[in-house]
């Protein structure tokens, strides 16, 4: 029994379907025109920049971090614990930080759920002076050195890390730290 | 089903123009490979030319290395030449029209362990989009067909045994009667009652209107079944061999004769011309009788050449058709080829006698 | 896509017993970890690489090398449907599994004291199907390129050279090698960003980019698919 006619297919086994092409050109098309828009948009002041340094990264932040009075108020409105990133634009250790914790999903999903994130930019060097609020936040967790996280509950602290040991470290430190208070 | 019921569907081509040159046609096919990463460029297939007929069951056949496989893999689309044409039914191997009406058997069958024997020719029904309304029919009846029953077709296939793998893949290439059917190696492996099913099968299949195109190294298994033959070696069509029967075409003869008669070679041409036939070549025994190939126009001239023979005082005590000649192709190389009787350079080869089992 | 050719797949892998002996260790681990942190949230199950790894790896190669394809191409089957049905077989299975344990470590959660906020369970869910989407098609990728089980090295392979000319260019200073450098990490490791972009921090760069990565393996693999050449070495 023959095969009917409407089933019988057409065309040769090699061939790119027309619509792969065009569907992969869009894409390409627009990865490069939403990459151009987005950097422009967020390049936010936590990065200070597209250039720092001798280094290029084009890293996206996934954490959301608050200003230091936006983020002390929504600590005590949710009562979550506050993560202060202590950090400044010309360390290294720093950027390793970002770049390994902070701008993966998993990690900063789990810092942004359990916790009200704070980034606090040390400007000495460039400005020759910080803000009152930023110098308030150091000399109260007496930072001496950049990065230091601090999470702090209320009035205590119940982690500090102070350069950046590394990823697994850091994780699971931030993840003890945040077991919910109930 | 009774096998000989095989039907055979008119090719459904999309295109309304008659079909140019219907069957396979392989103009001066050439593919390259090149050995290893800067290794010299060898030719798989050299400048390959070839015509068969719908309908026709084509053998190839060649030594080890001679590009069979690479030909069996441009015609099925699997290999692009580097150089020449291959049209199938006017269409290129490559399009999936043709590949609907295409069946395989490749020579080293690879299945997926875990399917069943039924459950792998509804796979490839479906593949080959034949109707999912005759599908567990059609599977059925392919399983009998090749002499395997429903509950081997429950089984997964790891527990088959070679001959029966072989079998499988026989059913897959002939489910939904293909018009077109590449069999590489049919019979390896296969035990004797499986060589015997295939020759029915194919046997079934030759004259139903199936173009087979079929490899093996089975000289007699190839002679019984095949139209023609081509014999490949180094990459190049050697020869094409005619093997129909018929009593219209000339037939090669083997006439051994006893000690006693001065038989010598002058006297085996005269006595052959004498009779209308052709004269291949003699040996001597050492017990002083000898044998001697010759060609006959027909039945008729076969008798004459033996009357004439008998009458020159040839002891003849034995006539056999000339069987191996598809051995010799193997054996000489750039053959010494007699000559042959008709300008046409085809050679011949007796009817297989009847009653030898086919 | 080739519905047969799809499901074909399914029960294949499903009957590959190493496979799936692997698949529930990559599925049930991060579970248990999670049961055993509930303060790291749903961060522990990091990211679908693992399953999808264990289900993609030699999606194509391995039909390449043990011969099964050119049993596959004697029939009317385009070689890109073939390619696009495996993906979207593998991305399927890898998807709906990695959703499946993502709702399991909620439940696991919620059971140990550690409720996560609903929205963002089903943002995550949402964010390994697209994930896979991306891995999977460069496995595809992968796959074509090499035979057997060969993508996993592949895989391996553009992960460290990533790694490495990323720190070269934090050495060195060398941008541009930053730079790919980066694009090799991005292609084996996707960043999906719907995090991002619910909260307004950007995220439709990422999103976009992982299609495209995606789009693009799936071309490519297409195309090495249709050049291949199916030859067999065999005695004749």
């Amino acid at each position: 029994m023959p095969p009917p006619a409407d089933s019988a297919p057409r065309g040769a086994t090699r061939g790119v379907p027309i619509a792969l092409i065009a569907i992969a050109v869009l894409l390409l098309v627009a990865r490069i025109a939403v990459g151009m828009y987005e950097r422009g948009r967020f390049a936010s002041a936590s990065r200070g920049g597209p250039f720092q340094g001798n280094v290029q990264f084009n890293v996206q932040d996934k954490v959301r971090w608050q200003t230091i009075e936006a983020g002390e108020a929504l600590a005590l409105r949710t009562g979550k614990p506050i993560l202060y990133d202590f950090t400044a634009e010309w360390c290294g250790p720093c950027k390793a930080l970002e770049h390994e914790v902070f701008a993966q999903e998993g990690a900063a999903a789990m810092i942004s759920g359990n916790f009200v994130p704070i980034r606090v930019t040390d400007r000495q060097r460039e400005d020759g002076r910080n803000t009152a609020d930023v110098a308030r936040l150091q000399s109260r967790y007496q930072v001496n050195g950049f990065p230091t996280l601090v999470v702090a509950r209320g009035d205590s602290v119940a982690l500090r890390i102070e350069g950046y040991p590394g990823k697994q470290q850091v994780m699971t430190q931030l993840m003890q730290a945040g077991l919910p208070f109930r | 089903m009774p096998a000989s019921s095989i039907a055979v569907p008119q090719a459904v081509w999309h295109d309304a123009a008659p079909l140019m040159t219907p069957g396979i046609v392989v103009e001066n096919l050439t593919k390259t490979y090149r050995r290893g990463f800067s290794g010299e460029r060898f030719h798989a297939l050299n400048t390959v030319s070839l015509n068969v007929r719908s309908g026709e069951v084509f053998g190839v056949i060649g030594p080890n290395g001679a590009g069979k496989t690479t030909l069996f893999g441009c015609l099925l689309g699997f290999l692009r030449p580097d150089a020449g044409r291959i049209t199938i039914d006017g269409h290129a191997p490559d399009d999936l029209a043709v590949r609907a009406v295409t069946g395989y058997l490749p020579e080293r069958l690879v299945l997926d362990r875990w399917m069943t024997g039924f459950g792998f020719l509804a796979y490839h029904h479906a593949l080959a989009r034949l109707p999912a309304a005759t599908r567990r029919d059609d599977c059925a009846a392919a399983l009998a067909r090749i002499g395997l029953d429903p509950e081997a077709g429950q089984r997964a296939v790891r527990s088959y045994s070679r001959g029966m793998l072989q079998r499988l893949g026989l059913a897959q290439a002939l489910l939904g009667s293909p018009r077109f059917v590449f069999l590489d190696e049919p019979a390896s492996g296969v035990d004797p009652a499986g060589v015997v099913l295939f020759r029915r099968l194919l046997g079934d299949l030759k004259g139903s209107g199936v173009t087979v195109i079929l490899n093996s190294h089975q000289l007699e298994q190839v002679e019984r079944v095949c139209n023609r033959v081509a014999f490949v070696k180094g990459g190049r069509v050697e020869a094409i061999e005619t093997l129909d029967a018929g009593s219209a075409h000339a037939r090669g003869l083997r006439i051994r004769w006893a000690a006693g008669g001065a038989v010598t070679a002058e006297l085996l041409r005269t006595a052959a011309e004498r009779g209308g036939a052709g004269f291949v070549e003699a040996t001597q025994a050492d017990s002083g009788g000898g044998a001697g190939r010759f060609t006959a126009r027909d039945d008729e001239g076969a008798a004459r050449l033996l009357r004439a023979l008998i009458e020159a005082g040839v002891p003849v005590v034995e006539a056999t058709p000339d069987e191996g000649r598809l051995e010799r192709l193997f054996l000489s190389d750039a053959a010494a080829s007699p000559p042959p009787v008709s300008v046409e350079a085809t050679r011949f080869m007796p009817p297989a006698v009847p009653g030898s089992g086919s | 896509m080739n519905r047969e050719l799809v499901i074909a797949f399914w029960r294949q892998r499903g009957s590959a017993a190493f496979r799936m002996a692997f698949l529930l260790l990559v599925f049930g681990f991060p579970l248990l970890m999670t049961a055993a942190m509930p303060g790291g949230g749903l961060g522990i199950v990091r990211d679908a690489v693992g399953i999808t790894m264990v289900l993609a790896a030699g999606m194509i190669g391995q039909d390449v090398s043990s011969g099964v394809l050119q049993l596959l191409f004697a029939r009317p089957v385009r070689r890109s449907e073939y390619v696009l049905s495996r993906w979207l077989s593998v991305a399927v299975a890898a998807g709906a599994i990695a959703v499946l344990q993502i709702a399991l470590a909620w439940l696991i959660l919620n059971a140990r004291g550690a409720p996560q906020e609903s929205g963002m369970v089903l943002l995550t869910m949402l964010q390994r199907v697209v994930e896979v989407i991306q891995i999977t098609a460069v496995m595809a990728m992968f796959s074509s390129l090499v035979n057997g089980v060969g993508d996993l090295g592949l895989w391996f392979a553009t992960t460290v050279v990533g790694g490495i000319l990323q720190l070269a260019a934090q050495a060195k200073g060398w941008g541009w090698v930053g730079r790919v450098g980066a694009e090799l990490n991005r292609i084996v490791g996707p960043d999906v960003g719907l995090v991002a972009l619910m909260r307004g921090t950007g995220g439709w760069s990422d999103l976009v980019t992982t299609l495209s990565i995606a789009a693009l393996a799936l071309l490519i693999a297409v195309v090495l698919v249709n050049r291949k050449e199916l030859s067999y070495a065999t005695t004749g």
